[in-house]
């Protein structure tokens, strides 16, 4: 780990001093790994266009790189803002309301068709690969706003102040929009789970 | 409490924000509703389910990377 931080640190000067062989460096050790998390956001050609943006800003804006925080958090932070912008422009998909996906109560506040309980082991309902490709055509459901946010909070496990930095939103907002979008992914998943619904 | 209070804090519950006193009535609650230990239990199968995608994204999401893409990048700082 110091290793890798004495060689961000030597990565960081060059690419201020505008070494070549240094941005070659940076580019080859971390084309893979920011890749990665752009196909989880895109579809493969927007991937690629986001981490070719991505670069362009790094380089552009290394100046303003203050060592807050590990180099590689810094670009995927700068990657995950080009990945939400290009999900904003892209055409809305069929979307789900969220209001319709949350719980509804009586008067009383008791609520309308409790649901039934899951089974203690998923893995007796549907197997590993094909649940995971479950929830993620569920998600995709989900109006951009929640599902951004479950993206950053659940799935890459962002922290809710960072999340909030990068939607631009406040810490509470964020809170309020995970709980109505894992709400919302709970109803989504339910028949899923009882074993109705498995088609992909 | 209601079941619909119970839920509408079900997320500051499970990640201990709440003050001792008002756990209690959520413990409470819990201890006479069924319908609402479901719904917590599910709930928490969902995160779960959402923590598992990011463990198996970063196990079948590839991290190979296109040789024109590379070069592009290569390209651009030398622009």
């Amino acid at each position: 780990m110091v290793a890798e931080q004495e060689q961000e640190q030597v990565w960081v000067e060059g690419l201020r001093n505008g070494d070549s062989a240094c941005y070659r460096q940076v580019v080859e050790a971390y084309i893979g790994p920011l890749l990665r998390v752009a196909r989880r956001y895109l579809r493969e050609e927007d991937a690629c266009d986001a981490v070719q943006e991505t670069f362009i800003k790094v380089f552009g804006a290394i100046k303003t790189f203050r060592g807050e925080s590990r180099l590689l958090t810094w670009i995927q932070r700068i990657l995950i803002n080009q990945c939400i912008s290009k999900l904003r422009a892209q055409e809305r998909l069929a979307e789900v309301s969220i209001d319709d996906l949350l719980p509804s109560y009586y008067d009383d506040g008791h609520r309308i068709a409790p649901t039934p309980a899951w089974p203690e082991s998923l893995s007796t309902v549907v197997d590993r690969e094909r649940l995971c490709r479950l929830v993620e055509k569920h998600i995709a459901k989900l109006p951009l706003a929640y599902r951004t946010v479950l993206m950053l909070r659940d799935i890459e496990g962002i922290s809710g102040k960072e999340t909030a930095e990068l939607l631009n939103l406040s810490v509470g907002a964020v809170k309020v929009r995970l709980h109505r979008a894992r709400q919302a992914l709970r109803t989504l998943m339910d028949p899923v789970m009882q074993g109705d619904t498995l088609d992909l | 409490m209601t079941c619909k209070e119970f839920i509408d804090f079900l997320s500051a519950y499970l990640d201990g924000e709440l003050d001792p006193e008002i756990q209690q009535v959520f413990d409470q609650h819990l201890s006479v509703c069924p319908n609402c230990v479901i719904y917590m239990e599910t709930y928490k199968s969902t995160i779960s389910l959402l923590k598992e995608q990011g463990i198996e994204a970063d196990s079948t999401i590839p991290d190979d990377v296109p040789q024109s893409l590379l070069d592009a990048i290569l390209a651009a700082r030398s622009k």
